[in-house]
């Protein structure tokens, strides 16, 4: 049953009042107040970002102002801060880094993922232990000895530096192992029965059956990789190299008296996310359900 | 080994373990190899352009009595206390107020998640621009009697704008974990505290918040460990100032080791904020009870 | 999932894997990677230099990576340091020492000059103009620019608050505060324009300005050497109270107001009525970027102590440097050849060659300013060489900011920094 339907029928719960009469004015008023504070919430929200849209339309000296005449919008800002950088090469980077790591991460992560639920093997617990520890490394930690390991193998300033160390994460794996926990064991017995070899049983079986988790860890991952800044601002120098993020964060740093021309580009940034987001929310939310509190 | 000879359940044992190698390989090379690394590394005096020189723990005696580490450890500190503790019962509140909710749910759901998925960097550039002299955030301030703060160029008030901007940003995030961890409390317990003649705030305190505890001790974990790593508001809004007071830890071990070239003393940085990490996170587990991941 | 679906989307993961196999480049081509930090006309007249350049070295792209100045060393720095650094580059002189003491430098290939000796190429320039590029006798930088910073007067905001802009014109810094005073603008109690805006936020720049304002009023940041910290108490607590006074007792500059942005943008904007971070590269950018103000502005000499020696402000530089590790060494000296000697071009942007007789060309004698900015670099010292340039300047805006921002004690905020200078010394 949908939460709004569920709801509906509870609302008329003892949470929200008692007995008739001035209870049900009591019951009035207090939905008032929660409509009123859940729409001052969506305001505090979206203002910002319709204003974000707003100030990219204007010329540079109304960034300011409160008014704003539609008519005068100034499409031509958008072109403008186009052309000031390649803001193309930038997406195509962020989109290779972040499409490589979130592949990666789904298979091992799934692989992984798979053999701690599924399987009973020696040292198993220990080595998820040391899998759930590397959720607790804090990146800068690691981040200064991963630079000297590129600077060593000449990954500085290439794809490969910008991919391969995060790649995984004990987060994927934990994840899909939340998930292919729930998956019954019969489905496993009964392929191998049926004489599959254990890498067909987890591509044939595990992942379709875990469809969900991947997906959704799927697009966690991408959402994360593609807003990363600090790792491509150690390893990338090279104008050809730079993702989305450093290329916004350069963009900001020499325009910053240009506030309608740097909205532009945020908001040129934003859409393709929100166009994601309006399609796989669902799957989105699920994602995070999944990483926070299922256990 | 001879793998034909064994017998079948030790083979599913293996092929269990192989499944997970790839994995722990990873692990191996790219997270605890560099540990160790940066362990090592902290007890050197290395520029980067010269070779490391060994001075065992003279980086760790230099912090406790360098200001602006320490500095940066109280702003840090300031920042995490201010996000987590807005952010949490914050969303705790609207997840309640939301729950209930039974028109436009899904708009407001939506809408609360939106900043989330929006890039930090975008949400800090357009806070940046916000928070100006003349910005939005001033002007509302305006209208409302308030005379314009120096939002960016006061020490106080850039430390608030840090907190505000990432409490905006991750605010839905929590919304919808609480969401869901209130959905997986069965409405039985409330509604028979409510016919014990209980009011609706101590069924929310005596039933709920405690029923809510695994998810709230989690959640505050998680947030502690993720709002330590902030780094981008901080690098794009303010580069650490005015006078330091956005200076936190990240940002300065990255000046610290890429600007300053000083690669022992910034790895010395890292293991003690690790070692604070590790020593808050215990704390907090042993305060308020454990959660069971496995 | 159907079978040709998998092979479908393994296909799309081999190909995008592939990707990363860096394609076969053509032989004969070689590329010089040139990394210069951001400024508009030298930007556009480098992007027209070049493509002349290439066009009259058959086989040789320049490929040009452009960096904000604040971050340039340390992108540098670390790429350098990582063994991915460019063929050659374009940097501020304060960072010569770290960068030929680790190795990084190439010295200049004097065939290419044509000069049979360092110092035949050394006669070249104006004395002591490559002194700080040289090393233990060689020369590893060609100067690209010599610069200090005038201060600028929008004479508008002098002729609107009933001032002359001649005449009312402030000689010393005691003149800023008093006409700072009637030139900014309030509203209710909060500045809205600024009588003198001061550079806030970028390490190098409090470095330069705060070392000349030490400087005239009568001590030092460093030895000559570099290798002692001075900061005499006495006078820098004088050049320190006055940057806090502009901000807390004369009241004519705000760090809020302009957020971010540097000086001299703000008073592109017309957000300020007086400003000294900018040198003469600044007047092509006013006339571009900031149409409305450009022909209000007026340059006069960089205010001094009253009664104070006649110190102009630091002198600082620019060099082309090429990678010692870099593999095209002779093209990319070639390539600053080529540029060096198209001075008159630059000079047209007020961007100034230390070229023995550079002041004769008509180009000189036909920029603005051209006497005031020649008589303020004869005035001016080099801004402090230590080989941890960053860390000092932050050091000191840290100190400036303390004690404006944070309104800490004067004479406290100089004693912090006196010893964090000792580390950065070390």
């Amino acid at each position: 049953m949908r939460p709004e339907a569920l709801g509906r029928m509870r609302a008329r719960s003892p949470m929200e009042g008692g007995s008739a009469g001035s209870s049900r004015r009591r019951w009035f008023s207090l939905e008032v107040l929660r409509y009123a504070a859940l729409s001052w919430g969506a305001i505090v929200v979206l203002l910002p970002l319709l204003w974000m849209v707003v100030t990219s339309l204007k010329p540079i000296s109304a960034v300011f102002s409160t008014t704003w005449d539609p008519k005068e919008a100034e499409w031509a800002n958008y072109l403008r801060a186009l052309r000031a950088a390649p803001f193309g090469r930038y997406f195509a980077n962020s989109i290779f880094v972040a499409g490589s790591v979130t592949v990666t991460q789904v298979l091992l992560g799934a692989m992984a993922g798979y053999g701690f639920a599924k399987f009973r093997f020696r040292a198993r617990s220990q080595l998820f232990l040391a899998v759930l520890t590397t959720m607790m490394i804090p990146f800068q930690v690691i981040m200064l000895p991963l630079y000297t390991m590129m600077r060593w193998l000449g990954w500085l300033d290439s794809f490969q530096g910008l991919i391969v160390p995060g790649a995984l994460t004990g987060f994927g794996v934990f994840v899909m192992r939340q998930f292919i926990s729930t998956i019954p064991d019969e489905y496993v017995d009964a392929a191998r029965v049926d004489g599959a070899g254990e890498w067909r049983v987890f591509w044939n079986v595990i992942l379709p059956l875990s469809k969900n988790g991947l997906v959704a860890l799927a697009i966690l991952t991408f959402l994360a990789s593609w807003d990363n800044l600090l790792w491509p601002l150690i390893v990338v120098s090279r104008d050809e190299l730079r993702t989305i993020p450093l290329g916004l964060a350069l963009f900001e740093s020499s325009y910053f008296t240009q506030y309608n021309y740097q909205m532009a580009v945020a908001v040129m940034a934003t859409i393709p996310v929100l166009v994601v987001y309006l399609i796989l929310r669902p799957h989105i939310i699920r994602g995070v359900i999944l990483s926070g509190v299922k256990g | 080994m001879d793998l034909l000879r064994l017998r079948y359940p030790q083979r599913i044992a293996l092929a269990g373990l192989l499944f997970t190698l790839p994995a722990i390989i990873f692990f191996a090379i790219f997270f605890f190899y560099p540990m160790v690394q940066a362990f090592f590394m902290s007890l050197t005096d290395w520029s980067l352009l010269r070779p490391p020189r060994f001075v065992g723990l003279a980086n760790y005696a230099g912090l406790f009595s360098d200001a602006v580490f320490r500095r940066s450890v109280a702003v840090t500190a300031l920042y995490v206390a201010g996000v987590c503790g807005g952010a949490i019962p914050g969303a705790l509140i609207f997840a309640v107020l939301l729950r209930s909710a039974h028109r436009l749910h899904a708009f407001f759901e939506a809408a609360y998640f939106l900043p989330t998925v929006v890039s930090l960097v975008v949400v800090s550039i357009l806070w940046k621009f916000l928070l100006q002299r003349l910005g939005l955030v001033n002007l509302i301030l305006g209208g409302l009697g308030v005379e314009p703060l120096a939002w960016l160029a006061s020490s106080s008030w850039s430390q608030l704008a840090m907190i505000i901007v990432t409490v905006w940003r991750f605010f839905g995030y929590f919304v919808v974990l609480f969401l869901s961890g209130l959905a997986g409390i069965p409405r039985e317990y409330e509604e028979a505290a409510a016919i014990d003649g209980a009011a609706p705030l101590q069924v929310f305190v005596k039933v709920t918040l405690p029923l809510l505890g695994p998810v709230l001790l989690l959640t505050l974990v998680v947030g502690v460990i993720n709002a330590v790593q902030m780094f981008v508001p901080q690098y794009v809004v303010t580069r650490g100032g005015p006078a330091d007071s956005t200076r936190v830890l990240v940002l300065l071990i990255y000046e610290t080791a890429f600007r300053y070239l000083r690669m022992g003393e910034a790895a010395a940085m890292s293991i003690v904020l690790l070692q604070l990490l590790v020593l808050f996170t215990i704390a907090q587990f042993r305060l308020f009870g454990r959660v069971e991941p496995l | 999932m159907g079978a040709k679906r998998e092979v479908g989307l393994w296909l799309v993961v081999l190909i995008l894997l592939l990707g990363t196999i860096p394609v076969a480049r053509g032989q004969q081509q070689i590329t010089l990677s040139y990394w210069h930090h951001i400024h508009k006309p030298a930007n556009d007249l480098e992007a027209r230099l070049i493509t002349e350049f290439e066009s009259r070295s058959p086989g040789v792209r320049v490929q040009v990576t452009l960096i904000e100045d604040a971050d340039l060393n340390t992108k540098l720095l670390t790429a350098m340091a990582g063994g991915a650094g460019p063929d050659i580059f374009n940097l501020f002189d304060g960072f010569f020492t770290s960068y030929v003491t680790s190795g990084f430098l190439a010295p200049v290939d004097l065939q290419v000059f044509q000069a049979p000796s360092y110092g035949d190429l050394t006669s070249r320039w104006l004395r002591g103009s490559l002194s700080g590029y040289t090393n233990r006798g060689k020369i590893y930088g060609i100067p690209s620019e010599l610069s200090s910073y005038g201060f600028w007067i929008n004479a508008k905001h002098f002729q609107e608050s009933g001032l002359n802009a001649d005449k009312d014109a402030p000689r010393t810094w005691e003149d800023v505060a008093r006409v700072g005073q009637k030139l900014a603008r309030f509203k209710g109690n909060t500045l809205v324009r600024k009588g003198y805006a001061q550079s806030w936020r970028f390490p190098v720049r409090y470095l330069i300005i705060f070392d000349a304002m030490l400087r005239q009023a009568g001590g030092q940041i460093f030895n000559a050497e570099g290798t002692q910290v001075l900061l005499p108490s006495q006078p820098t607590r004088k050049a320190l109270q006055t940057w806090v006074d502009f901000v807390r007792r004369s009241r004519i500059d705000d760090p809020a107001l302009g957020g971010g942005k540097r000086a001299e943008e703000e008073f592109g904007a017309g957000l300020a009525s007086m400003m000294g971070s900018a040198g003469s590269w600044f007047l092509p950018l006013l006339k571009e970027q900031y149409p409305s103000v450009a022909p209000d502005a007026r340059v006069i000499p960089y205010p001094r102590f009253r009664g104070g020696p006649d110190i102009a402000s630091d002198v600082y530089g620019y060099a082309w440097m090429v990678n010692a590790h870099g593999a095209n060494q002779k093209a990319a000296w070639r390539f600053a050849e080529f540029m060096s000697s198209h001075q008159r071009d630059y000079i047209n942007i007020g961007i100034f060659h230390p070229r023995l007789g550079w002041f004769d060309t008509p180009e000189a004698k036909n920029y603005p300013y051209f006497q005031l900015w020649v008589s303020e670099l004869s005035k001016g010292s080099y801004t402090p060489r230590v080989v941890r340039l960053e860390e000092a300047a932050a050091v000191i805006g840290r100190m400036i900011e303390r004690a404006s921002i944070d309104g800490a004690d004067v004479a406290k905020s100089i004693d912090e920094a006196r010893q964090e200078l000792q580390k950065v010394l070390r």
